[in-house]
């Protein structure tokens, strides 16, 4: 016998609106932990406005989230990333002034100790600090590929090493909960291919628990264990790929029938 | 050394202290703000009046007015640093103002636009350059540390950083707080290395001489600020500019920086230990080589 997997994220009637758009309605979304799942749909569906929502850019009008059982939504977005919930954008959103290495260092920056005042003194507890953070980047730049581009910035790297960046810096605050927005959008098939075994690897060696959005069927199909599928802010579908695949609703979705 | 060139070092070191508390502000952090001219308000008028009227030595009133900078730092910076950073340049521009207003307003403690005088030149040139060099250090550490890379951050995407983890509220009011106490310390400085202070030396054109000065230098590069606060500082004092010219030069240097550098003259270059000593290093090596070869 199997022990039931423990609920790390809870969406309860989650509802969201712009003006009259209501971008997300009423949304019910429970996540396993360890789970890597995904979120499917059309083009304005309202994908991504799940995303705002749990990573605390936008509060709920109506609903509530859960993360570990603790209500996060009303939360300020540095809260829940301390909490443990990364995200990476679908419009990349990479800092500029910073170059490759220090994108991902700024990001470990949520998890060292010392204070202002001891940071601008320069105290030795800084500098052990920041040695620890400078070899965890490494890692992580190892982890997606990126070694060798430490002090490239950002703007100069190919598109598809974008990206890889946005999630080695997504995976330096060390979440629980990882959120990809479109993480292969704009990359060739070898590189989707090679994103696929990063998302992977990352999934079982760092033991994280992955929800990503993704518009290529063909991978969502082939990495996620469950799908919800989102059509005009609504969940019309929950469950493994097959059986998603089988839904006349999605198909009626998907192609329009 | 020449009293003359000495007034002027002195007075270079100390629009420098300030010009470093605005690259924190400005360069790093994306914030730009009119406010740094009230904090060097405070902090001459705090240390000029506590040590005048009520005796008090000139190192106390230079830390009296560290305090209260602090104080109406924390009021305005929590006031103001919520709302659009556009809509913060107009309020510390307005913050300024009222100081300004206060000074001259309540002049049986300040002596109204007269101002202050007879104050005691106590400041010399070395002391202005140890506190320069002290600021200088503080202020490396900061841009090398998580301090500068949230900073960095915030200035070029405060939604992301905030997603990231960085509580940008608060990373705002520290360096907020921390460039007025570079405003202030200037200011006491000048205070006591001029003989009197009056409320027109804190006008908005400072102001805009601390900004000219941060986006000329570079707004990624602390060696481009202070080359570029030296230069700035220096050539009108030796050239004798009026401070007529002096707005017509400063828009000129904006208007070419954008065209041609809009990072700045220095962009994100910075001068290191390690290069300085590489250099020294190679230059040896090769005047050794050079003698080798002639012998
Ligand atoms: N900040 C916003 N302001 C106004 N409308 C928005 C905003 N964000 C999203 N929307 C609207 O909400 C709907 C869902 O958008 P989104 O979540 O981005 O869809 P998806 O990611 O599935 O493509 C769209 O109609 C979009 O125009
Ligand atoms: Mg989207």
């Amino acid at each position: 016998m199997k022990e039931q997997p423990k609920t790390l994220l809870q969406m309860n009637n989650v509802t969201m609106r712009f003006g009259g758009v209501v971008a997300v309605n009423g949304v019910n979304i429970n996540l396993s932990e360890g789970r890597l799942a995904g979120i499917i749909g059309p083009n304005g569906a309202g994908k991504t406005t799940v995303f705002n929502l749990i990573s605390g850019v936008y509060d709920p009008v109506e609903g509530d989230i859960r993360f570990r059982d603790q209500v996060i939504s009303g939360k300020s977005p540095s809260e829940i990333t301390h909490l443990g919930i990364a995200r990476t954008f679908q419009n990349i959103r990479l800092f500029k002034g910073l170059n490759v290495f220090d994108n991902v260092k700024m990001a470990t920056n949520c998890r060292t100790e010392y204070s202002f005042m001891e940071g601008v003194l320069g105290l030795p507890r800084v500098w052990r600090q920041e040695k620890e953070s400078a070899a965890e980047v490494e890692r992580y730049l190892e982890l997606v590929g990126l070694l060798g581009y430490e002090n490239t910035w950002p703007e100069n790297l190919a598109y598809g090493l974008q990206r890889k960046l946005e999630l080695a810096r997504a995976l330096a605050t060390k979440p629980a909960l990882l959120l990809l927005d479109e993480p292969a959008a704009g990359l060739n098939p070898t590189e989707i291919r090679e994103l696929m075994d990063i998302i992977r690897r990352i999934h079982k060696e760092l033991d994280m628990t992955i929800l990503l959005i993704e518009h290529h069927m063909d991978m969502v199909m082939d990495i996620c264990e469950e799908l919800w599928v989102m059509n005009f802010g609504k969940v019309i579908a929950n469950g493994d790929p097959e059986h998603i695949q089988r839904e006349p609703e999605v198909l009626r979705a998907y192609l329009g029938s | 050394m020449n009293s003359y060139l000495a007034s002027i070092l002195i007075f270079t070191g100390i629009n420098l202290i300030s010009v470093l508390g605005m690259f924190l502000l400005m360069g790093l952090t994306g914030l730009l703000s009119f406010g740094q001219v009230g904090f060097m308000a405070i902090g001459a008028y705090v240390t000029a009046i506590s040590y005048m009227r009520f005796g008090l030595p000139f190192g106390a009133g230079l830390l009296l007015g560290v305090g209260v900078s602090l104080l109406v730092g924390l009021v305005i910076g929590t006031v103001t640093l919520k709302l659009r950073n556009d809509y913060f340049a107009l309020a510390t521009y307005g913050f300024a103002e009222v100081i300004k207003n206060v000074l001259i307003y309540f002049s049986g403690y300040t002596g109204g636009s007269m101002g202050v005088f007879g104050i005691p030149a106590i400041v010399t040139l070395p002391m202005v350059i140890v506190i320069f060099l002290a600021a200088l250090v503080l202020c490396r550490n900061f841009k090398v540390s998580k301090l500068g890379r949230n900073s960095l951050a915030i200035r070029n995407d405060e939604l992301a950083a905030k997603v990231m983890g960085i509580n940008t509220f608060k990373q705002k009011l520290l360096v907020f707080l921390f460039s007025a106490v570079f405003g202030s310390v200037a200011g006491s400085l000048l205070a006591f290395s001029t003989y009197y202070i009056e409320p027109n030396m804190f006008n908005w054109s400072k102001s805009v001489e601390l900004i000219v000065i941060v986006f000329f230098g570079g707004i990624n590069s602390l060696t481009g600020v202070v080359f570029a606060g030296m230069a700035l500082t220096l050539l009108p004092e030796i050239l004798h500019f009026g401070a007529e010219w002096r707005m017509v030069i400063y828009t000129a240097i904006i208007i070419v920086t954008m065209i041609y550098r809009p990072t700045g003259l220095f962009g994100r270059w910075e001068l290191s230990l390690s290069q300085i000593l590489g250099w020294i290093k190679g230059r040896r090596k090769s005047a050794v080589g050079r003698g080798g070869q002639g012998a």
